[in-house]
């Protein structure tokens, strides 16, 4: 530790003027040193492979109208995912995206041509002498080319716009530079539509799964059948409706006319008395005698036309129809003197009378007709008062399947959605038409290899001048002696004789 | 220290009264000698050695200069610091080593008139090497031979009478793993040693053996003055013997 205080300094930590003179004691390392790594650095650059690059730059950001990611994600509720640069960039390091990329270039029949050396080979290799050892297994090709693959793109973002990128591709030939290009960017869209595609399916998947659960659920409570009723029901209401104002209408007409039958009764009953009644009766009867008296007449003088062939039964039937014709007669003259009205009177009255009857008897049948449409019209209130009972009931049940009526409908509107745009979807990852001309240049330039140079250098003089000093016992001056021995004083140099 | 006082006074002011006074044979010098003005970095030599002479002053005279095996640096900074001291005042100046006859000391050897000094307590004389009267050079073996002696002399009391003869003693220190090997000959010396400077050669030098040095000679209550920076590449002269690789443990 002695020796290691002479490199140190208050100020400047390290002691550089007495480092310049180590450098200068040890001036075979501080002249080694460099030339080897200076000398490496040069052999290293020199053998360098020349690396062609080709690049196109790429959006992922479109409008939310024609963005598919973006109305699956509004379907759903969630809030809208955008592409992110995170997101493609995981892309293109996952395994999946890879094997893509080894696919589509199995497929390229250019793949033959081009080489997958890495870009530090000493010695480039054509793919099919590279892959010499899967000895034309396909499946051995394509995992080949998959390890492989990732060493030679690689994505930058633009500083300049927001959502883009570029991917650059990186091999030893202009050729291979392109080959790789279109198939990675190929590749890319391919991948991105796969993706969108699973989840599409997969929503589709949930979307259906949830329908028919709900629906299921539907079944349980009964709605569609209450559904039904309540149409029904509607119906029915609407019909026992229109039926009950109907009915309530004839009643209202049946007892308007069962009041006017009822006062015109009322009115052709006062027309007579009792009497006339009795009268309407008598004239009735005398009618009736009168009527009885002529067919007896038309007896007796047609048997009295045959009687000369009369036996005593046949006189006996005579004399007992003459008989009976007197006694009416005698009837009929009684009657008739106790009688006051006329024969216009009673016929009159008869037709009064058979009025006042028929009135009552059309009031009866209308009050039979009004007590039955009312009766009818309470049958019918009933049974609307049922109906609109059991469509409560039935409105009940569908106000506790609403919601998830609602949410079905909304879930096959979803999934109509989902089915559009599955057939219409695009790739969200957008590529320029046009890339980059090719670029040749070495892994590291001149200006790198010559600074990092100069940093190993320069520490590694540090590092070996240090170790060396102090493995180095000796002591070469005045400074490194007052410094190695601080307690004690250097009282001077040694004195010299001129010769 | 006054220059303007006399060398006698500074006898007097070191030895106790009931000690003999050795008779000092050191003629007074005006100036230095010539290796001071042979000093590459002079400004260098002039801080190093101003800090020393402040030690001087205060009381210290016993300077030990010790490295990881670079004696040529030690013994450039001894003649550095010796000549300061010689410039700065007419000092009794010794420099014991154990390598005189290598190195940068070769030289001056070479060019040193080889004297006897009697001591003070005894008649044991110390063979010593004169430069020109600037400075003395003692072999340190001659110090680490004395208990080897026939004589019945206290090892001790030899290094004390030295370090009393003289104002100034510079110690260049022989290599750590001489002094490990053989402490107990080593130990009447180090008690003499006022301060320890350690010298840490550019890109030689490691910080665990200058660590290992300081630990060494403050375990003998030492104190340690400070490091001294060699900037002039050097060889490595004097390597300790490798140890087996068993005792690497050890």
């Amino acid at each position: 530790m002695k020796k290691f205080n002479a490199i140190l300094d208050d100020t400047t930590i390290i002691n550089f003027v007495f480092f310049a003179r180590l450098l200068k004691r040890y001036i075979l390392l501080t002249t080694v040193i460099p030339i080897f790594i200076f000398g490496y650095a040069a052999y290293y650059y020199s053998t360098q492979n020349i690396v062609y690059i080709k690049n196109i730059n790429f959006t992922f950001k479109k409008d939310d109208s024609s963005s598919p990611s973006s109305a699956i994600a509004t379907l759903v509720g969630e809030k809208s995912s955008e592409l992110t640069e995170s997101d493609i960039i995981a892309i293109s390091k996952s395994p999946d995206f890879r094997d893509t990329i080894s696919n589509l270039l199995m497929a390229d029949p250019n793949t033959q041509k081009i080489t997958l050396s890495g870009l530090k080979a000493q010695i480039i290799k054509m793919t099919p002498e590279q892959f010499s050892f899967c000895n034309n297994n396909q499946e051995c090709f394509k995992n080949a080319i998959s390890e492989r693959i990732s060493g030679f793109y690689s994505l930058k973002s633009s500083d300049i716009i927001d959502k883009m990128m570029k991917l650059e591709v990186k091999t030893l030939t202009p050729f291979s530079s392109s080959v790789l290009l279109d198939n990675i960017k190929q590749s890319f869209i391919k991948f991105r539509l796969n993706q969108i595609k699973h989840s599409i399916t997969e929503q589709k998947k949930i979307s259906l799964k949830l329908i028919n659960q709900k629906k299921t659920e539907l079944i349980d409570i009964g709605y569609e059948s209450s559904l039904k009723k309540v149409a029904q029901g509607k119906a029915a209401l609407r019909s026992l409706v229109a039926s009950i104002l109907s009915l309530e209408h004839i009643a209202q007409k049946q007892k308007m006319s069962a009041e006017v039958i009822q006062t015109q009764y009322e009115q052709t009953k006062k027309i007579g008395n009792k009497n006339i009644d009795s009268d309407i009766d008598s004239l009735e009867h005398l009618a009736q005698l009168k009527k009885e008296i002529s067919n007896l007449k038309a007896d007796i003088n047609a048997l009295k036309l045959s009687q000369s062939s009369f036996t005593n039964t046949d006189k006996n039937i005579i004399k007992k129809l003459q008989k009976d014709l007197r006694v009416k007669n005698r009837k009929y003259k009684r009657l008739r003197k106790n009688t006051n009205l006329t024969s216009n009177d009673s016929n009159f009255i008869s037709s009064k009378s058979r009025q006042s009857k028929s009135l009552e008897f059309e009031y009866k049948i209308s009050k039979k007709q009004m007590s039955k449409t009312v009766a009818e019209l309470e049958r019918l209130i009933v049974k609307r008062d049922n109906v609109i009972s059991q469509n409560e009931i039935d409105e009940i049940t569908l106000a506790k399947g609403k919601p998830t009526s609602e949410y079905i409908t909304l879930l096959e509107n979803k999934l109509m959605q989902l089915k559009i745009l599955d057939s219409t979807m695009i790739s969200d990852i957008i590529f320029d038409k046009k890339a980059s001309g090719i670029r040749a240049f070495r892994r590291t330039t001149k200006l790198k290899v010559a600074m990092f140079a100069t940093l190993v250098t320069l520490f590694t003089l540090f590092l070996v001048t240090l170790i060396r000093y102090m493995l180095d016992p000796r002591i070469y001056d005045e400074y490194e002696l007052q410094k190695t021995f601080e307690d004690l004083d250097v009282i001077g140099k040694t004195p010299d004789f001129n010769s | 220290m006054n220059s303007s006082m006399k060398k006698d006074d500074i006898i007097l002011e070191f030895n106790s009264p009931e000690e003999k006074k050795i008779p000092s044979n050191k003629k007074k010098q005006s100036g230095g000698n010539s290796y001071f003005y042979k000093v590459a970095n002079h400004a260098e030599l002039y801080k190093l050695g101003s800090s020393y002479l402040e030690d001087f002053k205060s009381g210290l005279k016993s300077f030990t200069i010790s490295s990881t095996g670079y004696y040529n640096s030690q013994q450039k900074t001894i003649i550095g610091l010796a000549s300061f001291f010689d410039h700065y005042d007419d000092l009794k100046i010794a420099i014991i080593s154990d390598n005189l006859f290598n190195g940068y000391f070769q030289e001056i050897i070479t060019a040193s008139e080889q004297k006897k000094i009697p001591l003070f307590v005894s008649e044991y004389d110390l063979n010593i090497f004169s430069f020109h009267q600037h400075f003395d050079f003692i072999d340190f073996n001659i110090i680490l031979d004395i208990p080897n002696k026939k004589e019945n002399i206290d090892y001790e009391q030899r290094v004390n009478d030295i370090i009393n003869y003289y104002d100034v003693i510079f110690w260049d220190m022989p290599e750590l793993y001489k002094i490990q090997a053989d402490p107990e000959a080593y130990y009447p010396a180090m008690q003499s040693f006022d301060s320890l400077s350690i010298i840490a050669s550019k890109s030689m030098t490691k910080t665990g053996e200058v660590s290992s040095i300081r630990s060494f000679f403050e375990s003998y209550n030492i104190s340690i003055k400070g490091l001294l920076f060699d900037p002039f590449l050097e060889v490595k002269t004097n390597i300790a013997p490798k140890k087996a690789w068993w005792k690497i443990f050890t």
